[in-house]
């Protein structure tokens, strides 16, 4: 895989945490359960999840790890509501009105060219400040 | 556009170093499935979040996995 072969593209961080956005990105699989559920065979796609979600209507669709504790807890993998009491504690300043999530894949060359392009103007459109990234 | 600070959350490291991410907490005590801890224990999830928030706020070494032993 050669997202960033030549370079780690590392952005220094500038400004205040306790005012800043975070927006999650998530390789785990975590889709809202109204959403059609990933090809757990392979699939390139993302779902976007309001950032007021429910996370009780949270579910996982992926076959490539146990997500025993994630179907229990989906804040083990994709922590909205731990995020959403930092936010009450002042931490942070808030979490984007969007989150990004995707499923399983292998297909490195799609991803790089059809779905990073994809995530990266959502985090551009949503105003996010960090990016906080989990996978399974 | 000048990027945003990403920060990832990894329980295979060996596989993420592929990846070249400029930021990675690797919490030691999970695995698969568990970046942020076992299920119900809020104060872990958050101990982990803030941490991984810390790497972003405070100048890290770029693609160097930091390990998290709680």
């Amino acid at each position: 895989m050669e997202i960033s072969r030549l370079c780690i593209p590392y952005t220094p961080f500038e400004g205040e945490l306790g005012v800043s956005r975070v927006c999650m990105v998530s390789s785990t699989g975590v889709h809202l359960d109204d959403q059609e559920p990933y090809d757990t065979e392979g699939d390139t796609s993302i779902r976007i999840i309001p950032g007021d979600a429910d996370s009780s209507k949270l579910m996982i669709t992926h076959t490539h790890y146990d997500h025993a504790d994630g179907d229990r807890d989906v804040n083990v993998l994709f922590p909205i509501d731990r995020l959403r009491e930092l936010t009450e504690e002042r931490l942070i300043g808030g979490i984007t009105d969007t989150h990004i999530a995707m499923g399983f894949t292998q297909s490195f060359r799609e991803l790089r060219d059809n779905t990073l392009p994809l995530i990266a103007e959502e985090i551009k459109n949503n105003k996010a400040d960090i990016v906080f990234m989990t996978a399974g | 556009m000048t990027g945003v600070p990403t920060v990832l959350i990894t329980v295979e490291p060996e596989q993420s170093r592929m990846a070249r991410p400029p930021r990675a907490l690797w919490p030691v005590d999970y695995g698969l499935g568990n970046p942020l801890g076992m299920p119900e224990d809020a104060e872990v999830q958050k101990k982990i979040i803030r941490e991984a928030l810390d790497l972003v706020v405070n100048p890290s070494e770029p693609g160097r996995t930091y390990e998290l032993k709680l």
